[in-house]
């Protein structure tokens, strides 16, 4: 699942300080550690075309691992469609005792959630 | 893998192109230099909408050039850019590239990539250019200032198709942000389980609070393009309450949600109580006034959330089936009108119910077809504005009875006659300013289009107040191709018949406008091939009308059953002059073998159909069965037929479908007994007969 270009995407954005409300872990290790942690990249694209990909993608990840970091940091299109999956995921992974941080987030993705009334849900039930 | 978005794409188009035709209509109405905010709004609101949903399903093309046009458009709307015909211009030229991309996103083909550029860089240099001081100096947007603003609060509720239908709240809401400071809030209370969740259908409502200095109009008109299974209202919220005021109260009773304490948990449970009636208040209440949908052309005008898209091929099934039971129906009664015993008279009783229930189903089903004319007539304020453009004549465009319905196929096919019909009133009819007020008119000239039901018929007219029909003009053109002789001297009538044949066109100079003398015959033949007529009537220096006369629809005829041996043809009523016996004296033969017969001063040829047709007729004397004097392609002939049977209304089925074209016939169709007839096709027929003859 995780691969060395995505570590790397990873680390780069931790380095850059990006936004992680949700309680993302401190950024002290080194990039390469983050391997460590199980990490879900979500698609650049989030957006209906494809919703279904999409949706099978966190379907393999809805009730596996109590702990699950997603990774928006290359998300360049995402509508209400995704983050409307988005959210179900989430919900879904918190009722079960799952929980779901973020990792880092683009500022496309940050800006829709936040356009939405999303953000809240979101990242309160990741927590 | 994927969700395959073509399903959804053909309700984008037809949403685009509806909005399209409004952003048309609009900006035709608007004023330049005092345009109407609120129409600026609905131009801008229609681009966003077909924005966002190109967005949505990747049309990226599209989405950028509706960028393009909305930012100019929200210049407009902020009275940073002035509105000029120059802009009026470039804006209805991004009608026709947008129209021109959606045509070829749809049928996957292309469009002028450059066309489109160029428009596009237009747009961007209005913008660009708005720094000009003389362009901006509009007086600055209605009072935003902060004792004006209030808090609003929106319950949105889409339909659970929103996202189908390519319309992205997010665009929305962007949409409400630019009206003031906008807090959205999701609901996720009717979010499915993951694994059940349908990807593309939207389970979402939103509560949002806007603080604005807005009219309650202004933030409805940003939902105006939303779906009608959409509910939206729009409250006001007192400051420090939060109370529900004014136009919405009655809904906010409705959903039962304590005043002042709108949660959003108790508004979600209120919901699920709702019921579709209420909904439907709901709606009507918090919609925008029709007119800012439809803006005139009053083809898409209001009542329409309780409308549904069905294609036309279902419709097309639906009216194939209920032909066949029309046939099957009649097949019934032949045989009830057989029956004996006790149970007969009943029999026919029940037969005779079920006439009367296929006969309004028939025409109920017919009717689902029909559309209004305003959707041909919804072209013309551009044509005729670009026209008169280029063309320097002032003309004043009318139109009355766009409600006027008639069956989808003539109307698609009667949209380009008119277009020529238009073109040529303003061309050839409509004087020049100076023109007309030299001959004591105003000088805008008016172009009059009409349309009416007159029987089972629809009446198109096109006129004006022009310079009318110039009969020497055109009897002296006729004669000098010939087409008339030196010395005939034809009615009026006749004279101005001349101008739908072939090659003749009376303009003294050809413009790309009208008169590359292709034009009047194909009017002619387009209508012709309807079933209609067409006829016109002028005079001198007063103007000239066209009256279009069109079947309501194609699907059925009134026809006049007619045998010849043991076959039946049905002839359609509107093509027959009158039927007689001829007498053995009153026919003459020809040296090329061709048959006349006297008809009231004329010579008529005679067409035999047994021979055309190759059947055994029951006699071959033409004295011992009857002519049916019929016209064609302005042409009479009589036609030799055994004898008449009834008038009937029969439903065509077409012949090239399942069989190919055969001259002479324009379709078959079953009769009540179950037997085939062929309805004949007069023009065709001439045609085919002649051409035989000759050989």
């Amino acid at each position: 699942m995780v691969d060395e270009a995505k570590a790397e995407a990873i680390g780069r954005d931790m380095q850059a300080g990006s936004s992680c409300e949700a309680g993302a872990p401190p950024a002290e290790d080194e990039p390469g550690t983050v391997e460590a942690e199980p990490a879900l990249r979500l698609p650049q694209g989030c957006t209906l075309a494809e919703a279904a990909m999409l949706k099978e993608q966190l379907m393999a990840h809805v009730g596996v691992q109590s702990e699950l970091s997603l990774d928006a940091s290359t998300v360049q299109r995402i509508d209400a469609v995704g983050l409307q999956l988005l959210v179900a995921f989430v919900r879904e992974r918190s009722t079960s005792g799952r929980t779901t941080k973020w990792m880092a987030r683009s500022a496309v993705f940050d800006t829709a959630a936040r356009t939405l009334g999303l953000d809240q849900l979101l990242l309160a039930e990741g927590a | 893998m994927g969700i395959d978005l073509a399903q959804f794409h053909q309700a984008f188009f037809d949403e685009s192109f509806e909005a399209l035709g409004s952003m048309e209509s609009a900006l035709l109405n608007l004023d330049a230099g005092a345009p109407d905010p609120e129409a600026i709004n609905t131009i801008f609101r229609v681009a966003h909408s077909v924005k966002g949903g190109a967005g949505m399903f990747g049309f990226t093309e599209i989405a950028s050039f509706t960028h393009s046009l909305e930012t100019v458009l929200d210049e407009l709307r902020e009275r940073r850019l002035t509105m000029t015909e120059g802009v009026s211009d470039i804006l209805l030229r991004s009608v026709d590239v947008l129209r021109g991309l959606l045509n070829a996103a749809q049928h996957q083909g292309s469009f002028d990539p450059q066309k489109a550029a160029d428009v596009q860089f237009d747009l961007e240099a209005l913008v660009a250019g708005k720094a000009d001081p003389t362009a901006g100096a509009g007086p600055p947007s209605p009072g935003r200032s902060a004792e004006n603003l209030e808090t609003w609060k929106i319950e949105f509720k889409p339909a659970a198709d929103l996202f189908t239908r390519g319309q992205d709240p997010g665009a929305i809401f962007e949409g409400l942000a630019e009206l003031g400071e906008l807090q959205a809030s999701a609901e996720v209370e009717t979010l499915p389980a993951l694994a059940e969740m349908d990807p593309t259908r939207c389970y979402l409502t939103w509560v949002l609070r806007l603080r604005t200095a807005s009219e309650q109009s202004r933030i409805e008109e940003v939902f105006s393009w939303v779906d009608d299974g959409s509910e939206v209202s729009v409250t006001r919220e007192l400051a420090g309450q939060g109370a529900p005021e004014s136009r919405s109260e009655s809904i906010e009773q409705d959903l039962q949600v304590p005043p002042g304490g709108a949660s959003v948990v108790s508004l979600a449970d209120a919901r699920k109580a709702e019921s579709e009636e209420k909904s439907e208040a709901m709606r009507r209440d918090a919609r925008v006034s029709p007119d800012a949908r439809s803006s005139g052309n009053g083809a898409s005008a209001g009542g329409d959330s309780s409308s549904i898209r069905v294609s036309v091929e279902k419709i097309d099934e639906l009216i194939n089936t209920v032909g066949e039971i029309v046939i099957t129906q009649s097949m019934l009664a032949q045989l009830g009108l057989q029956a004996e015993g006790p149970a007969a008279e009943r029999l026919r009783m029940g037969l005779a119910q079920l006439e009367r229930n296929v006969r309004e189903l028939h025409e109920s089903v017919m009717r689902v077809r029909m559309l209004p004319i305003g959707f041909a007539f919804s072209r013309f304020p551009r044509l005729v504005r670009d026209l008169a453009h280029r063309l320097g004549k002032q003309i004043d465009l009318r139109m009355t009875g766009e409600q006027t319905e008639l069956d989808k196929t003539v109307l698609e096919r009667i949209g380009d006659p008119l277009v020529h019909l238009v073109r040529n009133s303003i061309d050839h009819g409509i004087e020049m300013p100076e023109v007309r007020a030299a001959a004591g008119k105003t000088p805008a000239g008016t172009v009059h289009l009409a349309a009416f039901h007159r029987g089972s018929a629809i009446i198109i007219e096109v006129s004006d107040d022009g310079a009318g029909l110039d009969s020497e003009k055109i009897l002296a053109k006729a004669r000098g191709r010939g087409l008339i002789g030196p010395n005939e001297a034809p009615s009026e009538e006749a004279t101005y018949d001349l101008i739908f044949l072939p090659g003749f066109s009376t303009a003294e100079r050809t413009t790309d406008i009208s008169g590359r003398g292709v034009g009047m015959d194909v009017v002619r033949k387009n209508v012709k091939a309807l079933g209609g007529q067409i006829e016109l009537k002028s005079e001198r220096g007063r103007g000239s009308k066209f009256i279009i006369t069109l079947p309501l629809t194609l699907a059925i005829v009134d026809g006049q059953s007619v045998c010849v041996g043991s076959e039946t043809y049905i002839l359609p009523l509107v093509s027959i002059i009158e039927s007689l016996q001829v007498k053995a004296g009153s026919i003459r033969r020809l040296s090329t073998g061709a048959e006349v017969f006297a008809f009231r001063g004329d010579y008529l040829p005679i067409i035999r159909l047994h021979e055309v047709f190759g059947v055994e007729p029951r006699s071959r004397a033409l004295h011992e069965g009857l002519v049916v004097v019929a016209e064609g392609d302005g042409q009479r002939v009589g036609l030799f037929v055994d004898d008449l049977r009834g008038q009937q209304q029969v439903v065509i089925k077409s012949l090239e479908t399942n069989y190919g074209h055969v001259p002479g016939v324009s379709g078959a169709t079953i009769l009540g007994d179950g037997s085939v007839a062929l309805i004949l096709d007069l023009s065709g027929l001439i045609r085919f007969a002649s051409g035989r003859a000759a050989a």
